[in-house]
């Protein structure tokens, strides 16, 4: 059923009577329907409304509060200065773009710089983003207090190399999970390996070379092998990343909570 | 035409997991799409309800006309269609070990998406989910991955 309540054939109503009257967009009513989550006759009634200035700049704030990111950001490029004279919604679309996505770099390289240079939150959180794109050159102290601890785990993973593990695993198998800290992953893959490899060898002692026991338990301890440092290289890299995105949406929890988002 | 005893059981095997299986679906299909309206069944598993043999609409023409390709990914399909669905494996991951092998060698073709596979394979074991964040889990308590990074 459209209407599930009366507040909702309310909001109908009044979108379709005014709709036709006013060229502007009421700000107010769009708070109203932003604050209550009416997403139906929200869209309803900025969809009426395009053409009319400040649509776009509202779009551009619906999107953002029932994510869209592509929409967003089209609509943001049509009405940016207004966008912009918002810091609250400037703040929340920062805030937004620090959880993984493909637009984040778009919106941090081109767009939140549109943005007053006073808006310190801004400025804060673009300096996040900076920071897990160059973990090296930035101070872990110009940071916030609650974020370094998770910046710090990110720099550390950051160090590591995947020629490295794979070179570990290698020479001990395992020891490049190890390296990147997967102590698990190390012991059971050491062990497994291990077994394989003495039963390889029990096999090879007992039938000799030509038996193709002997054959199957060598290849299949040679795949294990390949597989290992294989799969150490890739992990480095996995891990890495695991770790940017929960650093990126640790700081982006940290500002949701402490700036909270006024859709007024 | 006569068959051989190994070949006339393997059949037998093979027509008795597709009795099981039909069995199992004996409700209408009307029944099925009520029962997964209420009880909200989850996008991946209805992904393993209709399972693809093979999707190289974007592969490379290495991958197309590499005949161990559709070996590999037609053993691959057997397993899930067969073997999965009578010792009922439960995975770690949100997209199990067989699927992310057929998936990879789909992507990057035979040796690298077998690699990827066996990788995920050795790597499900119960406390590899404390090896990963908090992010990369999902709601059921899966290990989200992909076979593009």
């Amino acid at each position: 059923m459209l209407f599930t309540n009366k507040f909702r054939f309310l909001s109908w109503l009044f979108c379709c009577l005014t709709c036709s009257g006013y060229a502007q967009v009421d700000t107010a009513f769009v708070g109203y329907l932003s604050r209550n989550q009416l997403r139906t006759e929200h869209f309803a009634y900025l969809g009426k409304q395009v053409g009319s200035p400040g649509t776009a700049y509202q779009l551009a704030k619906y999107y953002l509060q029932y994510p869209n990111d592509t929409l967003f950001l089209e609509n943001f490029r049509r009405e940016s200065a207004l966008f912009c004279a918002d810091s609250n919604a400037v703040n929340r679309a920062s805030t937004h773009f620090l959880q993984p996505s493909p637009q984040a770099a778009y919106w941090f390289d081109s767009c939140s710089w549109k943005a007053p240079a006073n808006y310190r939150v801004n400025l804060e959180i673009a300096r996040i983003y900076q920071a897990a794109n160059t973990p090296f050159e930035t101070d872990v102290n110009t940071l916030p207090r609650q974020l370094q601890s998770d910046f710090l785990l990110y720099q550390h993973a950051y160090a590591k190399k995947p020629w490295i593990a794979a070179t570990c695993s290698a020479i001990v198998p395992g020891l490049g999970k190890l390296y990147i800290g997967n102590k698990r992953s190390f012991a059971v893959t050491l062990f497994s390996l291990s077994l394989i490899g003495l039963q390889g060898y029990e096999s090879y002692r007992v039938h000799g070379l030509d038996h193709p026991l002997t054959v199957i338990n060598l290849g299949l301890f040679a795949t294990y092998y390949a597989v290992n440092i294989f799969g150490s290289y890739r992990e480095t890299h996995r891990k890495t990343r695991e770790i940017k995105n929960q650093y990126l949406l640790n700081a982006s929890t940290y500002y949701h909570y402490r700036y909270t988002y006024d859709p007024r | 035409m006569q068959l051989n005893r190994p070949a006339s059981f393997l059949l037998l095997l093979l027509w008795m997991s597709g009795g099981i299986h039909a069995q199992e679906k004996a409700p209408s299909t009307l029944h099925i799409s009520l029962a997964q309206s209420a009880v909200g069944e989850c996008q991946s598993d209805l992904q393993a309800r209709h399972r693809k043999l093979l999707n190289l609409r974007d592969a490379n023409w290495k991958t197309k006309f590499n005949p161990l390709t559709y070996l590999a990914v037609g053993l691959m399909y057997t397993y899930q269609n067969v073997v999965s669905e009578q010792i009922s494996a439960e995975c770690n991951y949100e997209i199990s070990c067989s699927e992310m092998t057929k998936k990879s060698i789909e992507a990057y073709g035979i040796v690298k998406g077998t690699l990827i596979g066996l990788h995920q394979l050795t790597n499900c074991f119960p406390g590899m989910k404390y090896e990963h964040c908090n992010h990369a889990l999902s709601a059921n308590n899966k290990i989200i991955n992909a076979v593009h990074e």
